[in-house]
């Protein structure tokens, strides 16, 4: 989210999978999209159909390479060199649309004089701290912006802080005051570093280090950067290929940059479409199963870098222009939705109920500390970390360090009977007498047997109805939630110490319906849209949201979801047109393409006739168009922006489309908000065969190895140990672990086997065999798989050296119709700095024919394997 | 969409759980366990858990927090449910421990 979310102020996409249809060119990188979201895919196929040139970026030809006009296989992990090379190239050859690029985005802003680029500083910028090995940010500041850091933290960067939360650069400094140079000539503006950033991103560098000729480069650089300008946009659409990278939110910055140059953010057939991987993730962010925030994007208070006081939180967090000067809003709407009467102006509205962040908390974090011994009890809610995480054996021991385990699924889980039939049992590392662990197994309702909404990866909330009751002791989540809060409130009820004040004023007074007791789901949802205190009046819109306590909203970013009692948005199935009005509701205020002021030129008239999507209707003196104005009603273009003294999104004036931003344009340059630097550089994977071609560091140095003697890793750059490169990856009729699709007859019947990918060049070279098994080893874990020799695969020339890169599909186990090693045993617990995301996408490996031993056997080879070459 | 295809068999196939499953601490074996009851007990573990583990304050300050007990999954849920989780285990409990697939 991040990515998306520094670059434009919101971490979704900004465009709807049908607007691709108007495309005049799509990239496709980090993503099989045919293979992984093959319905949004058919809007693709349309703008093919339509005169669109199609590229597909990726190691291996798969689906989505079969459909396109261009195939670029590149090395997994060289993606910021490839990306980095399209905005040199774009920068070399003044092909940025130079209006758009001068009125909306931050490329006329002058930098502070103390910052240093990469470039300067081989491989750092400047406010590295060796020793706490992490960025002061303070030097990547605007010129002229005051900063903000009074604290003991710095804004957005606080040791324990990942970077879900709201901070998008508005936090470290009041960014609406800065110094400019609309000519983009002074030497230190953000256009001219970012021109001296890239200059090494050559088509040579390209073809050496990605292994892409210099002419297949050259001709995506052509075809994609002339979709650009009045007349014609482009799209990028990225999934995990890009996020599960050591650097995988910087990857995400490169298209971000690359289509505010082009022009291509706001605008029909432009915009970057991230390809979520589960019907919520898009849900589940905004509305947060995270650690580090609340529902909205609302960071959660951090113990020492978030003041105790809920005025210094607000004044933290806050930004004085643009839509986050609403920050106080949204907050203590949140507090009373949570707390109701209980949260009151006297008691800072149960702010210091909330607990404090005070270290890293997410997955990985908690379960290291899970794997030494620290943690008590664990809910585990339709996930399967048994085989879906990385490093699988440390995942699977560490459960055996629980005292008690629950886990929520429709069928038994490999994470459910770890203590059984793991892999560690069979080799003699567990044993169920030796586990002390209590499990509750607990069977889940599917998504046809209960009500409610998903957000999808065009933020659009559709409400489903229940078409049949699950089966048996079956049930929803939101109803295990509601009857689990009504026994814990229960037992606090008359227990009056401070850790249960919360507790006894959270509200969970949901109405029930059936015989199970069923919560009604709708009331939670109207409980997300928010209403008014006083007389339960549900919100039409985010502006009616007050800071005095008088409104109640569990996410402010829903608003206008349920405006009426009988009214439910997210339930509406009548689409009037293509991007889809009348049918469910996309956040916000039912925009289906975000920051869509930049459609129109500053003046307010469309760049095209071609391109229009609103523009200023200036007999009604409001925006209009095919789309909801992201932007408000009736702020005429022409009005002037107050941002030095100005208050709120009016400050911004008329004619800056990124609302969030107190400076409201879009961030070529991310002055804060990101932990591993402002502008994207390439860095190697962690387990690298080849060393950086552009700075001494080689990996990204802000990201977290989390290396240990459970967490061991192979050499880099150049292990001859491990000499490949290895990805892994999803295949269309299995869903990422397996728990729900290898117990199905059809889908186990479609993919039975784990197999391996790999060149016939490779097999030739070790002796694969098609069809034959082969044993491929990483320093975490030895599996084995059948061997596909395919012309999918090919090795590329790196530096003067051959490389060959080996794919694995990841959805087997030791459960369900259809069993295979598990290939996340294969992966490292590692952290990108922003997300805490580990990288799947690139890492080495060994491959060798045959099959692997079993038992104790396994584990000595994997002691052989790991002795010094 | 072979996925989509197939959700048919997904909501009826013999494989799916329809009781409570229950191990106990060292036993080699499933137990099966009546819902209610098994409510009650899982309720009883968090409270203890909680009570054992629950740090009101550090330093003289508030903190509200336990980092021994953790929650992992939301993106295969639905949004209301994942509200609900984070506002009993986080609002409520002061759980800080929380995740999903969603970390991008």
């Amino acid at each position: 989210m991040p990515g998306l979310g520094t670059s434009f102020g919101r971490g979704g996409a900004t465009t709807a999978q049908q607007d691709l249809s108007n495309s005049d060119a799509i990239i496709i990188m980090g993503s099989s999209m045919a293979e992984n979201h093959p319905v949004g895919f058919q809007w693709v196929m349309e703008a093919r159909e339509r005169g669109a040139k199609i590229i597909h970026v990726d190691p291996r030809f798969n689906r989505t390479s079969a459909m396109v006009d261009i195939w670029v296989p590149l090395r997994a992990g060289s993606d910021i060199l490839f990306l980095g090379g399209l905005i040199n190239y774009v920068l070399k050859n003044n092909k940025e649309f130079r209006e758009y690029v001068v009125h909306y985005t931050n490329a006329a802003t002058i930098l502070r004089d103390d910052f240093r680029d990469t470039e300067d500083l081989d491989g750092f910028f400047s406010g590295w701290d060796a020793e706490k090995a992490k960025y002061d940010p303070e030097s990547w500041l605007y010129k002229g912006a005051p900063s903000k850091n009074g604290g003991r933290e710095k804004a957005g960067h606080s040791e324990a802080a990942a970077g879900h939360g709201k901070d998008r650069g508005g936090e470290a400094q009041d960014a609406g005051k800065f110094e400019s140079d609309i000519s983009l000539d002074h030497p230190r503006c953000v256009f001219q570093v970012m021109r001296r950033h890239f200059s090494r991103y050559t088509p040579e560098m390209v073809e050496r280090y990605c292994g892409v000729p210099k002419e297949v480069f050259l001709k995506v650089a052509e075809t994609f950067s002339s979709a650009s300008g009045p007349e014609k946009t482009g799209a990028i659409c990225y999934a995990v290929g890009w996020t599960q990278h050591s650097k995988g939110v910087q990857i995400i910055r490169s298209a971000a940059i690359l289509q505010l140059l082009l022009g291509n953010i706001g605008r029909p057939g432009g915009g970057i479409l991230a390809l979520r991987g589960h019907a919520s993730i898009q849900g589940s962010t905004d509305i947060p199963t995270l650690y580090d925030i609340l529902p909205g994007y609302l960071p959660m208070p951090f113990f020492e870098a978030d003041s105790h006081k809920l005025k210094d939180y607000i004044k933290k967090h806050k930004a004085r222009t643009g839509s986050w000067s609403g920050f106080d809003k949204y907050f203590i709407s949140l507090m009373k939705a949570y707390y109701g009467n209980a949260a009151t102006k006297e008691n800072d509205y149960g702010f210091n109920w909330l607990p404090r962040v005070t270290g890293d908390h997410s997955h990985f974090g908690y379960w290291l500390d899970m794997a030494d011994g620290k943690m008590e009890g664990l809910f585990v809610m339709g996930q399967n970390p048994a085989v879906g995480a990385s490093n699988g054996r440390l995942e699977r021991k560490a459960l055996a360090n629980l005292k008690w385990l629950v886990v929520r699924d429709m069928v038994e889980t490999e994470t459910a009977s770890f203590w059984l039939d793991s892999p560690e049992v069979e080799r003699g590392e567990l044993s169920p007498e030796s586990i002390a662990t209590e499990v509750f197994l607990f069977p889940a309702a599917g998504t046809a047997e209960k009500e409610g909404t998903f957000t999808n990866t065009q933020r659009l909330l559709q409400y489903r109805e229940k078409p049949v009751d699950p089966p048996g002791d079956a049930r929803s989540d939101t109803w295990f939630m509601f009857h689990l809060g009504r026994r814990i409130k229960e037992k606090a009820r008359n227990d009056p110490r401070p850790r249960n004040a919360g507790l006894n004023a959270l509200t969970w007074d949901y109405p029930t319906e059936g015989k199970h007791a069923e919560p009604g789901v709708e009331s939670v949802l109207k409980e997300i849209n928010g209403y008014t205190v006083a007389d339960h009046k549900q919100l039409k819109h985010i502006q009616a949201l007050k800071n005095d306590g008088s409104t109640a909203c569990g996410a402010w970013i829903y608003c206008g979801v349920f405006p009426e009692d009988e009214k439910n948005r997210a339930n509406e199935r009548n689409p009037q047109d293509l991007l889809g009005h009348g049918w469910g509701f996309v956040w916000p205020n039912d925009c289906r393409i975000i920051y869509n002021r930049a459609s129109a030129r500053p003046d307010g008239k469309p760049w095209s006739e071609r391109k229009k999507l609103v523009w200023w209707d200036e007999e009604k003196k409001q925006w209009a168009g095919l789309d909801n104005a992201d932007y408000p009603k009736d702020l005429a273009p022409e009005t002037k922006d107050n941002l030095k003294n100005g208050k709120g999104v009016e400050a911004l004036g008329g004619a800056r489309p990124f609302t969030l931003h107190p400076d409201g344009v879009g961030w070529l340059y991310v002055a804060s908000g990101l932990k591993d630097g402002p502008l994207p550089t390439h860095y190697e994977p962690l387990e690298s065969p080849v060393a950086n071609p552009l700075y001494k560091q080689n990996a990204n140095p802000a990201a977290l190895k989390r290396e240990r003697p459970d967490n061991p890793y192979a050499n880099s750059p150049g292990d001859p140990r491990f000499p490949h490169v290895l990805s892994t990856y999803r295949l269309t009729e299995h869903h990422t672990a397996g728990g729900m699709t290898r117990t199905l007859s059809h889908l186990a019947e479609l993919q039975p086997e784990l197999f391996t990918e790999v060149s016939p060049e490779l097999a030739d070279e070790i002796g694969l065999t098609h069809g034959d098994w082969a044993t491929i080893s990483t320093p975490r874990a030895i599996i084995e798989a059948r061997v596909l020799v395919t012309r999918r695969m090919r090795p590329l020339w790196i530096d003067g050296q051959r490389v060959h890169q080996v794919g694995l599909p990841y959805h087997w186990g030791y459960k369900g119709r259809v069993k295979g090693d598990v290939v996340n045993d294969l992966l490292a617990i590692s952290e990108e700095p922003n997300v805490r995301i580990m990288e799947t996408k690139a890492l080495v490996c060994d491959i060798q024919p045959g099959r692997r031993p079993h038992g104790r056997e396994l584990l000595k080879e994997l002691e052989q394997k790991m002795e010094p070459a | 969409m072979s996925q989509g295809a197939d959700t048919f068999e997904l909501h009826t196939h013999p494989g799916r759980l329809k009781k409570v499953k229950y191990r106990r601490p060292s036993s080699r074996q499933w137990e099966e366990l009546d819902q209610e009851t098994a409510m009650d007990m899982v309720a009883d573990r968090l409270w203890e858990s909680r009570e054992r583990t629950f740090q009101e304050t550090r330093d003289g300050e508030s903190l509200m927090q336990t980092t021994a007990i953790a929650h992992l999954g939301g993106a295969t849920l639905d949004i209301e449910e994942n509200y609900l989780i984070k506002k009993l285990f986080t609002a409520g409990l002061g759980m800080v421990c929380l995740s999903n697939q969603a970390r991008i």
